[in-house]
């Protein structure tokens, strides 16, 4: 079983992504709406991929994936930023922070389970 | 209507109830620094959140409005759009017709873009102006590296706006229990925002240990040091460092003046820097600051040759006397301005340092080493500059010892040493030199294993002889490694010649000392002040340059007698050591003087970079240390204020930026042990 992390402030979005990986075999959907509850779960429970959106309350998604990286545990998970490309230089910072994929919103089912397979194959 | 769409537009009636209310807040509240920003930026979220749920519901119209309105938004949290009534009304406008496209999708209708507000929209984003991106950058220059690099632009301009309120800025680290972290920094962040703002939350360097959660937060308040410090007391924090720079932070005035003078600088026009009303301390840029000290010079220069020009007239004996006084007191008068004006410009090592050995610890813990790091000489100031310029460096030379310097705790044991190794990070200011020492007790470098790698990665030719010292130096090569795995700590392609580089490019330099089996040294050399520099003038083929008088052993004459001609060149005998003879002529690409011409010739001894003694070490065969350098002739002392050459300096080995003589004349200032380096050493002739 693989447990794939979500971190959005939208309700919309936890359902979005949630229902695009629904049927995908073996996988196990746990949604959290800020980046201090993501870091939490993550203490206390085996993720192997985090999905996660940039702007949050609390702790902001790239604050999260610097927190993952410099982690004791969990620094070599696979993390997903995901963030509308709003002119700001929201992919570049990923990147540099740690991430390992940026997906644009709005991506559609199938990129999205494109992008979250290949990040679990290859890990 | 499916399922998505329905949880969308329910949780977008949320969203937008919160925009009103926030938009209307802001009304109040776009004044005040800090309530704007947490307003913008929750605004610009809920947005943003609605831009990107409604194109995937495919709501195109709402998604085209929350596009239209997050540029705008976005320019305002970027500090590029100053905010007024007209814009605030425009947010509430475009909320509005949100909510409108909401309410038509919700009945299944369909809705057309409402042109005029996103004219109005477009108009607004357009308005918008770049804000200096120098001056961002200065204030960034002011946060440790590992943070300044990974602020987003939104960061930085909430840092910006904190400092030009007047802000103070600190770095607070703590460790809570895993247990429960995420209450512990809920409460410790809402009492942060009581009096300030959060810039930035990152990861701690390191741990105390693995059931703790370690974090560093970027802090702006209103409060002082003792007051945050009572604030965050119950947290237990491990350190809270006051990051508001040193130079802009205060400059203490004349204890008796009561009158607090505001010292703007030119690039902060539009936000006057008030100072408070209540202590007798003004606030400078570093760069203002830089100014003072060139014009004040600037000054002295002018000043001197009027009166250069008045002394070279007829006077009566008795007012020559007493002019030539008055010159010498204005000189030393200057002098001693100019050196206050500079010393503004020193900051203590301490942070450095620490910051290095927390970098240490860190690569320590990954690599499942045990060290102990120890710092000395934290007081030991620095000009500003230099000290950034190192300051990066200095943690890769950490990074460097623990990871090849410290050997795995086994091998230690086994080798009779003790488990946990030592490193320890040693700052000493040595007259107008600041020497950074790192050593460790580790395996150490062997010079043929060194040679042996540079060989087969073409750095060397197969057969080059080379001295021990030689040999270690190759280490500084671009490109070199003696390991055939990179890894995570010190292995990221950045190699000893970025430290080297970065040192040479402040006027410094990079030794390195090393026994097999007992450790490692190296050590940094870096000027005290990038500023006012001791120094020779000499000439060459008509041109004059300056020498950093800290370069030169000494400093004579030389009969064409004494000179020895053979196969390798000329050498000369000087205090009972024989040493090449060089021109300075040749150094430079000049065109030779012949010995005859003269009797005597003027003589500069220095040393050769990369051949220094250590203390330690026994002098080895017939590689010279030092050579004699003829010049044309030499112009006295002077200090001179050095100024870089920028980015090209780097490129010119040797010459370390330009100066102004006293007659205004510019001249190259030269580092002789570089040239000389280039000259006799490995690629020289």
């Amino acid at each position: 079983m693989k447990r794939i992390l979500v971190a959005d402030d939208s309700t919309a979005t936890r359902s979005l992504v949630a229902a695009a990986l629904f049927g995908m075999e073996n996988v196990e959907v746990h949604r959290v709406s800020t980046g201090l509850e993501a870091l939490k779960l993550i203490t206390g429970l085996q993720i192997d991929l985090v999905l996660t959106d940039i702007h949050m309350p609390e702790i902001n998604g790239l604050e999260l994936v610097r927190m993952i990286r410099n982690g004791e545990k969990r620094r070599q998970t696979p993390i997903v930023v995901m963030s509308t490309e709003s002119g700001t230089d929201d992919r570049q910072r990923s990147v540099l922070s740690g991430a390992d994929d940026f997906l644009a919103k709005p991506f559609t089912a199938v990129e999205l389970r494109g992008v979250i397979e290949s990040h679990l194959k290859s890990h | 209507m499916n399922e998505l769409l329905r949880e969308f537009l329910v949780e977008a009636d949320d969203l937008i109830e919160s925009l009103f209310a926030d938009i209307e807040e802001l009304g109040k509240k776009f004044e005040q620094g800090p309530a704007r920003r947490v307003l913008i930026g929750r605004i610009f979220r809920h947005a943003h959140t609605i831009k990107g749920t409604a194109s995937a519901a495919e709501l195109e119209v709402t998604a085209e409005i929350a596009h239209e309105l997050e540029t705008v938004l976005d320019s305002a949290r970027l500090g590029r759009l100053t905010l007024n009534r007209e814009i605030i009304n425009l947010f509430t406008d475009s909320t509005a017709a949100i909510a409108e496209s909401l309410r038509a999708a919700a009945a299944g209708k369909s809705t057309v873009l409402p042109g005029s507000l996103i004219d109005r929209l477009r108009t607004a984003s357009k308005s918008s102006s770049e804000r200096d991106a120098a001056a961002i950058k200065q204030i960034t220059a002011l946060l440790p590296l590992d943070i300044a690099s990974t602020l987003s632009q939104y960061e930085q301009q909430k840092l910006r706006e904190s400092v030009a309120e007047q802000s103070h800025i600190f770095l607070i680290t703590v460790d809570f229990d895993l247990e429960n972290f995420d209450e512990s920094f809920r409460s410790l962040s809402s009492s942060l925002s009581e009096k300030g703002e959060l810039i930035s939350t990152l990861p701690g360097l390191a741990a105390a240990s693995l059931d703790k959660m370690n974090f560093r937060i970027l802090h702006a308040t209103v409060e002082n040091n003792g007051e945050l410090n009572e604030r965050v007391r119950t947290f237990e924090p491990t350190a809270v460092f006051e990051l508001t720079p040193a130079p802009l932070k205060a400059i203490e005035a004349e204890p008796e003046e009561t009158d607090v003078q505001d010292l703007k600088s030119s690039d902060k026009r539009d936000q006057p820097l008030h100072a408070s009303t209540h202590t007798s301390v003004v606030r400078v840029e570093l760069a203002e600051l830089d100014e003072m000290i060139s014009e004040g010079h600037d000054l002295l220069i002018e000043t001197l040759s009027t009166l250069d020009l008045t002394l070279s007239m007829d006077l009566v004996p008795l007012h020559r006397t007493e002019l030539e006084l008055r010159v010498s007191r204005i000189r030393r008068r200057f002098r001693g301005l100019e050196e206050r004006l500079i010393g503004l410009r020193m900051i203590p090592l301490g942070p450095t340092l620490l910051r290095a050995a927390q970098a240490g610890s860190l690569a320590a813990r990954t690599l499942g080493k045990e060290v102990e790091i120890e710092t000395l000489g934290g007081g030991v100031l620095l000009d500003k500059s230099v000290a950034d310029a190192v300051s990066e460096p200095l943690l890769h030379l950490l990074r460097n010892a623990v990871s090849h310097g410290i050997e795995a705790p086994e091998i230690r044991r086994n080798s009779g040493k003790q488990e946990c190794g030592k490193i320890v990070i040693e700052a000493v200011a040595e007259g107008s030199r600041v020497l950074l020492r790192i050593n460790d007790d580790g395996q150490g470098i062997d010079p043929e294993v060194v040679a042996k790698a540079a060989m087969k990665r073409g750095l060397i030719d197969e057969g080059t002889i080379l001295t021990r010292q030689q040999s270690l130096r190759l280490i500084f090569r671009p490109g070199f490694t003696t390991s055939s795995t990179v890894s995570t700590v010190s292995g990221r392609g950045v190699g000893l010649d970025v430290v080297e580089n970065a040192a040479e490019r402040v006027g410094g330099e990079l030794r390195v000392w090393s026994e097999i089996g007992v450790g490692t040294s190296f050590e940094l050399i870096l000027p005290t002040t990038l500023s006012l520099v001791s120094s020779l003038v000499v000439s060459a083929a008509d041109y004059r340059y300056t020498i950093d008088t800290s370069h030169i052993l000494e400093a004579g004459f030389i009969d064409s007698s004494q000179i020895v001609s053979d196969q390798s060149g000329e050498t000369i005998e000087w205090r009972g050591r024989k040493m090449p003879l060089v021109q300075l002529r040749t150094l430079l690409g000049h065109q030779e003087q012949a010995y005859d011409i003269s009797p005597r010739h003027h003589v500069v001894i220095s040393h050769i970079a990369g051949q220094e003694q250590h203390e330690n070490e026994i002098e080895e065969g017939s590689v010279p240390r030092s050579a004699a350098v003829v010049v044309d002739g030499w112009d006295g002392h002077s200090e001179v204020l050095v100024r870089s050459l920028g980015r090209h300096a780097a490129k010119w080995r040797g010459v370390s930026g330009a100066s102004e003589l006293n007659d205004g004349n510019l001249a190259l200032v030269l580092d002789l042990p570089r040239l000389l380096e280039a000259h006799v050493g490995l690629g020289g002739s």
